[in-house]
């Protein structure tokens, strides 16, 4: 049973498709699905194994397909009749047939790693592709006459600057890294994928040459205004392991759509005078002029509100922010 | 180069002692060096070994090279010998074009804990050219790339010594990391980084409070905390990575926004675009 299982889950990974896997882990008699009984879930609804009947496999099915698209593992619990309530994290569904029973089943998606393709043999591409490999991508590197030896840690190489045989997702970021060598070609084989990052390692009048070179060969506007040159976080990085460093963190920026901000919070607390946090919900909040606080253990704490304040006079032990350690 | 400068380099470099090469590069009219004679000088600006030239000109040399050495980079300075003539050295004539170039000792990045973040932290300091040492019991050789100096005493040892080339992380979810701060800020640390969650980091802040560290004091060291841009990393190799970025922001500057916002460049627009603005790219100042 389990080899079955495992071979399934070997052979999708191998070839690169998103799958989920599903577990149960807690079962309430009566149902059919022990704890332990698997399942694997394509992203095209189909589904081998066994995690119980008919009512279960609806709901695990929509999860799993849920769990693919957002990367997120959970929890399902199938309970009989009215749950007692919402838990953080966890999927909650009637039990549809009337046996009386419920489960649980834990639900973990597979999906392949981010591809980054990497134009070009450059020392920024050799570093690119070693930080890649690093983090976990999945790293092709493209362009005629590549040394292999040179670039042991990608997992696919092109000698070609086509990369058209190749399956480029939304989850491939494109780096052209040619610095001087075959610029022109990479960059146009580039723009013509539907990848969401294409950056082009190039001081801006230079970039802004070849961009214009290949508007005039007939590359359509929008897909040149989609590359992104100079590339990169700006963090003065000198050197191409730097200016690697630089790309991989706005490439990862853009697959979080984090922001790129310091999030240096605590130091301000830590720092600015007469301030507190709020230790209920850890609101900063200006001592001096707080209109709520309470005195517990011959310690004041302000509040940014009255509801705050409320919750902690009910309970000061379970708020209390502790001594320092040590 | 002859082989004594050739071995001194080599001696001063394994030593880890910063130093300056300076070269002479162009000659017009008379001087007592050539194109090619070198000297080396140290952070003091003494003449360690080798001759650019007497007088006035090893005077400006050695001052801009000690410069050089304070401020990394590389310059070309450029003495008008024809001053001479007036001034009070000898009466040589013609300019003289002296290379400098710093050779600065890599800057260390001191990594307080064990596990994925901190050993992809390694590889990605290793990468970027810091001289990487891993402070942990718990650390093995196994875990860590090759050249990292492992020191099982951990952070809190006399083996660790933080100064303000030391680029501090702590990621020992709690292990004495409250006392590991607070040696990183006393050593003057260029960047201290403490991985933990929020409760945990205002915990370490407390107790760096209670411990007298001043708020002047606390300002001035930056503790990281959460550590790393935030580039919205998730997975700890993300993470190891958001910290590297920051560490490259805090040793050059930059905003941490992306190249194209802070920048404000847009391709195809006809060309005003400011050619200084290729931060990628730096020459050698001349002065």
């Amino acid at each position: 049973m389990f080899d079955e299982f495992l071979a399934k889950v070997t052979a999708l990974r191998s070839e690169g498709s998103p799958f989920a896997v599903a577990t149960v882990v807690r079962f309430q008699p009566p149902v059919s699905g022990r704890p332990g009984d698997k399942a694997i879930i394509q992203a095209n609804g189909q589904i081998s194994g066994w995690i119980g009947g008919g009512c279960t496999q609806p709901i695990v099915v929509r999860e799993a397909l849920r769990a693919i698209e957002d990367g997120k593992p959970k929890l399902v619990r199938i309970a009989p009749g009215r749950d007692s309530g919402a838990e953080y994290g966890v999927a909650i569904y009637t039990m549809t047939c009337h046996g009386g029973g419920g489960m649980e089943i834990y639900i973990e998606p597979v999906l392949p790693p981010p591809q980054l393709l990497i134009f070009g043999r450059s020392l920024a591409a050799q570093a690119l592709c070693k930080l890649g490999n690093t983090i976990g991508y999945s790293v092709i590197m493209v362009g005629p006459g590549l040394d292999r030896l040179q670039f042991r840690d990608a997992n696919h190489i092109v000698e070609s600057w086509d990369v058209r045989s190749l399956n480029l997702d939304r989850e491939t970021y494109i780096v052209v890294s040619t610095q001087g060598e075959g610029d022109e070609e990479a960059l146009e084989q580039a723009v013509r994928t539907n990848v969401p990052y294409v950056s082009f390692i190039a001081s801006p009048t230079k970039a802004e040459k070849i961009v214009q070179f290949l508007a005039d060969r007939g590359t359509a506007p929008e897909a040149l205004s989609r590359v992104k040159a100079p590339a990169g976080l700006d963090i003065c990085a000198l050197g191409p392991e730097e200016i690697a460093i630089s790309i991989l963190a706005e490439i990862i920026l853009i697959r979080r759509s984090g922001k790129p901000l310091h999030r240096n919070l605590l130091r301000k607390e830590a720092s600015a005078t007469n301030q507190a946090m709020d230790p209920i919900c850890g609101m900063t909040v200006d001592a001096g002029g707080a209109g709520y606080f309470s005195e517990y253990k011959g310690r004041t704490y302000y509040f940014c509100s009255a509801g705050c304040k409320q919750e902690f006079d009910k309970q000061p032990e379970a708020h209390r922010i502790p001594s320092p350690p040590g | 180069m002859d082989r004594e400068i050739f071995s001194t380099l080599n001696e001063l470099s394994s030593r880890g002692a910063p130093f300056a090469i300076a070269t002479v590069i162009e000659i017009e009219g008379s001087s007592s060096a050539k194109p090619g004679s070198k000297a080396l000088i140290d952070a003091a600006a003494r003449v360690i070994l080798g001759w650019v030239g007497g007088g006035c000109v090893e005077n400006v040399v050695r001052q801009q090279a000690m410069e050089s050495i304070r401020d990394g980079r590389p310059r070309i300075v450029s003495v008008d010998l024809t001053d001479e003539v007036f001034g009070v050295g000898m009466p040589c004539g013609g300019m003289m074009k002296v290379y400098i170039d710093p050779i600065l000792p890599p800057p260390q990045l001191v990594i307080a804990g064990h596990g994925r973040i901190a050993e992809t932290l390694a590889l990605f300091g290793k990468i970027a050219g810091f001289s990487v040492t891993i402070a942990d019991p718990g650390a093995t050789s196994e875990a860590f790339p090759t050249g990292s100096r492992i020191v099982s005493a951990g952070f809190n040892s006399g083996e660790i010594n933080v100064g303000p080339d030391t680029y501090v992380v702590v990621a020992t979810q709690h292990k004495a990391d409250h006392l590991s701060i607070k040696k990183a800020i006393e050593g003057g640390a260029a960047y201290i980084a403490l991985v933990a969650s929020r409760t945990r980091a205002q915990l370490v802040f407390d107790y760096l409070a209670a411990a007298g560290i001043d708020e002047s004091r606390l300002a001035q060291a930056n503790v990281r905390a959460p550590a790393g841009l935030d580039i919205g990393a998730e997975t700890p190799e993300e993470i190891a990575l958001s910290i590297m970025s920051e560490i490259v922001l805090v040793r050059h500057g930059g905003s941490g926004r992306t190249m194209l916002e802070a920048k404000g460049i847009q391709l195809r627009r006809d060309s005003e675009t400011d050619p200084q603005s290729g931060v990628h790219s730096q020459g050698p100042a001349v002065v």
